[in-house]
């Protein structure tokens, strides 16, 4: 089920928060295992609506890993048998992600270095795979590590592996940051109506933002790339940066909504990463959990940066690989990842003298450049594609710089282009505020239901289908 | 919308945070979050399964059949979703808020239809296909063949070609024109007659309304125009003949509409009657499936579509027998455009067979065996001709 579906708002999601909030125990202990109980059960129909057989998967993993950390923590007096249990399930974790992810895309890979013809089997991806194995790695590497407890009741562990705010699509949250909401968490009325807030906003970023330009790019893809003029390339690429970060970061926003609903805090996974003024600087701000789950689980345990300058690129250079796979089993994706692992080595050793120097607006609008340059390898399967689309935004392929497809794209457009680029950079969020804190409330709440309205009409006139004699 | 509220991460939690008015103050958020979308799911149950949606003319989704194989599979959850947003409350007037909103954002292309100036729709014309020329070979090939019959192609425009002074501004769209003149290029047989309805249109497009605002089609009045085009060519006079223009509706919203959502204020239809009182026709389609005596079909003039009036839709195969004097006899190939000029060509022809190859498997060599005509006309609208490959297989 996703978050922008009529059955999840107007079904699953009522029916969840009546019998979430139903109390049946006085006893603050027993009602909160009463919430987890109804959370974990609602969160397997969540997911079971999307993914029915491949939910085995996941009851496995949360059945494997509960046992192997009790282990663990059992052997905290050998530490031998504690490693042994700690690596089977570093390699089991690793093994179902691998074998569920790149099972094609190795063999493939395979196959075309020494021109084998293995059979290749299209294993279609468990929804959500990648988010809940690396939180579960993070929450077996912390208890091996002596950072958290063993959860040593399996409710609130497949609780912590299941929710449904961020199971399919992040942030991937760490187990030592909702350890103790797992068993205290608080829901007031001021924490469920900014949840309301930031469902809605997340839901207008993905509904109303994401799907409009996300159609304009799908439409230039749609044609000649070689003989696109430079303008009308420069808007589909500013189209699918517009959309992957609304995309994602909407979709962020509507889980970490939803769990404050829930009386969750998770951590900001976007902070206006298109206001980033250094590539270092873009990714700290662009999907935050993902980075600090790289930097504490491979980038430290590494060395970091403690073992010397050959070391420490090294060290950067695994980890953007590693980045760019978990986007994706495809070649472009690694590439992508490489992309920023030379950049972000290109600015620590050798610009990072000059950077500070360079005036503000100079760098800004080449991080954003280069950014987009990015998306392009991001979003085209194929690096020849790639090149090309880069070929007609330079006017490489002596393709015109702006022609008639450019001018109609741009009168139907550029309105809501601009809207978007303003909310993307912060210029809205930047504007004063209403001082008086209870008239801001009241306007705050009419606009943001008024956006909630628009969603929804743009939610339901997604499906509207009308069936023509057009052709036949 | 007010974006500057909408994409304020800080403000809204920090605020939240301090407040200690808690519930009286959030009652308004909280309360219309939860009214809607309880309300939204309520609704589905309490109101009574709608069956067809007269704006989307079509059969709306009803509610799936639960079973143990279409869980596990996933069909019950994907025809779930789809039975509750087609039965979603207020969907048409969602629908026609959203195209609303669009036209507001300066959209001028909405559902794959063009919102030009003048209430006028038009649909995004298929791209110019350089295969079209084999086809166009076939035909010259078959008329060399076929020396006893006058064989004709006649193209119509589109009314994006046509009006494109009504096309949203910027808009460029291919020139039908120059791709009508390369379509006669490739004809290379004198044998056929290649009709250019261009210029008859060009020069009475601004007196004369020549294609439907809400609907890909010509009008009546444009048919007439290719009809007198195809008159002359074939040196039939019409001098017996007096031609009736009644109006038949006037809330036409035709296809174009459905398909972008946009109601302006309706075509009107009319029909053209040839009055010549001795002449009665039997009209038999897909070989005996239906007999009229007519070729309009009134009851179609009370549903959506009301440009099935003529002929009543699209078939695979119509025969007219008429009882006209004249001893010609016609094979139309044709698409949807053919079908109100039908009746004006009903004096000239004792006998009529008219071919959609989209809708039939019959092959051109069986149906020129079974009968001798005098005249073989394949008439086409230039964005069916080009986006539709079914004439490659009724000519192969």
């Amino acid at each position: 089920m996703v978050f922008s579906s009529a059955t999840f708002l107007f079904l699953f999601f009522p029916l969840f928060l009546i019998l979430y909030n139903l109390k049946l125990f006085k006893d603050k202990n027993k009602e909160t295992l009463k919430k987890n109980t109804v959370l974990l059960i609602m969160s397997l129909i969540f997911y079971a609506w999307g993914e029915p057989v491949y939910i085995i998967l996941m009851l496995l993993s949360i059945f494997y890993n509960y046992n192997a950390v009790i282990d663990i923590d059992r052997y905290i007096s050998s530490p031998k048998k504690k490693k042994l249990v700690f690596v089977c399930a570093l390699i089991f974790n690793i093994f179902m992600l691998g074998f569920f992810k790149y099972y094609g895309f190795v063999v493939e890979s395979i196959n075309g270095l020494f021109s084998l013809s293995l059979p290749v089997k299209n294993i279609p991806l468990p929804v959500g795979i990648s988010f809940y194995t690396f939180q579960v790695l993070s929450y077996v590497i912390d208890v091996y590590r002596g950072d958290v407890k063993a959860q040593r009741n399996i409710i609130p562990f497949a609780t912590y592996i299941s929710m449904f705010p961020q199971l399919i699509a992040g942030p991937i949250v760490q187990y030592s940051d909702v350890e103790k909401q797992l068993s205290d968490r608080q829901v007031t009325a001021e924490k469920f109506a900014a949840g309301i807030m930031f469902f809605i906003k997340g839901l207008g970023k993905k509904v109303i933002f994401a799907n409009t330009v996300g159609a304009v790019y799908t439409e230039i893809l749609g044609m000649e790339t070689a003989t696109l003029s430079v303008v009308t390339s420069w808007l589909g690429i500013i189209c699918y940066t517009l959309q992957i970060y609304f995309d994602f970061s909407g979709y962020s926003d509507m889980a970490i909504g939803l769990g404050k609903m829930l009386g969750f805090d998770f951590l900001q996974n976007f902070n206006f990463p298109y206001k980033a003024v250094s590539i270092t600087d873009f990714w700290r701000r662009w999907h935050i959990s993902l980075s600090s789950w790289f930097r504490d689980y491979v980038y430290i345990p590494l060395g970091g940066n403690r073992k010397g300058t050959a070391r420490t690129i090294l060290n950067i250079f695994v980890v953007w690989s590693l980045t760019g796979l978990w986007h994706g089993a495809a070649w472009n994706f690694i590439a992508w990842g490489v992309f920023y692992g030379v950049l972000l080595i290109a600015e620590k050793y050798v610009f990072a003298s000059v950077i500070e120097k360079i005036p503000k607006f100079i760098r800004y609008t080449v991080t954003m450049v280069i950014v987009m340059i990015g998306w392009v390898f991001f979003s085209n399967e194929s690096l020849s594609a790639a090149f090309d689309y880069i070929g007609s935004m330079f006017g490489l392929w002596d393709n015109c710089f702006i022609d008639s497809t450019a001018e109609y794209l741009l009168s139907g457009n550029l309105f809501s282009v601009i809207i978007m680029i303003l909310c993307a950079t912060g210029v809205f969020a930047a504007l004063p505020r209403i001082k008086n804190f209870r008239v801001n409330i009241a306007f705050m709440s009419i606009g943001y239901i008024g956006i909630f309205i628009l969603c929804i009409i743009y939610l339901i006139s997604e499906t509207y289908n009308p069936f023509l004699y057009f052709r036949f | 919308m007010d974006n500057s509220e909408l994409f304020d991460k800080e403000n809204t939690t920090a605020n939240a945070g301090k407040s200690s008015k808690g519930k009286v103050l959030f009652s308004l958020l909280i309360g219309a979050f939860c009214f809607i979308i309880f309300a939204g799911g309520i609704t589905l149950f309490t109101g009574e399964d709608r069956e067809f949606s007269e704006s989307e003319n079509r059969v709306l989704a009803p509610a799936p059949d639960f079973s143990f194989y279409a869980v596990k599979d996933g069909s019950f959850m994907k025809a779930f979703e789809t039975y509750f947003t087609d039965q979603f409350i207020f969907r048409d007037e969602i629908i026609r808020l959203k195209t609303f909103a669009d036209r507001l954002t300066g959209k001028t292309e909405v559902g794959g239809v063009y919102i030009g100036e003048e209430g006028y729709l038009f649909s995004v014309p298929a791209p110019f296909d350089e295969k079209k020329q084999e086809i166009m070979k076939k035909i010259s090939a078959f008329a060399e063949s076929n020396k006893d019959s006058k064989v004709t192609f006649m193209l119509s425009p589109n009314s994006s070609h046509i009006y494109k002074d009504k096309l949203p501004a910027h808009l460029t769209l291919e020139d039908q024109k120059a791709q009508t003149e390369k379509l006669q290029k490739y004809t290379e047989s004198k044998k056929v007659n290649f009709i250019n309805l261009y210029d008859a249109f060009s020069a009475q497009k601004d007196e004369i309304q020549l294609f439907y605002k809400t609907d890909h089609h010509w009008t009546t009045d444009a048919a007439y125009i290719a009809f007198s085009e195809l008159m002359k060519s074939w040196k039939k006079s019409t001098a017996g003949v007096k031609f009736n223009f009644l109006p038949v509706a006037d809330d036409f919203q035709g296809t174009l509409s459905s398909k972008s959502g946009v109601n302006s204020s309706g075509d009107i239809i009319e029909i053209c009657v040839p009055q010549n009182s001795a002449l009665t026709y039997v009209v038999d389609y897909e070989d005996g499936e239906k007999k009229t005596a007519s070729l309009f079909d009134g009851s179609k003039l009370q549903q959506k579509n009301k440009y099935e009036v003529f002929a009543g839709g699209n078939y695979g195969k119509i025969t007219i027998r008429t009882t006209s004097s004249e001893k010609d006899t016609l094979l139309m190939v044709k698409d949807s455009y053919a079908n109100c000029m039908l009746p004006m060509l009903t004096p000239f022809f004792a006998k009529i067979v008219v071919i959609d190859p989209r809708y039939t498997k019959e092959k051109l060599s069986a149906v020129i065996e079974e009968n001798d005509f005098s005249h073989i006309l394949f008439l086409y609208n230039m964005d069916t001709f080009l986006g539709d490959t079914s004439l490659e297989g009724f000519i192969a």
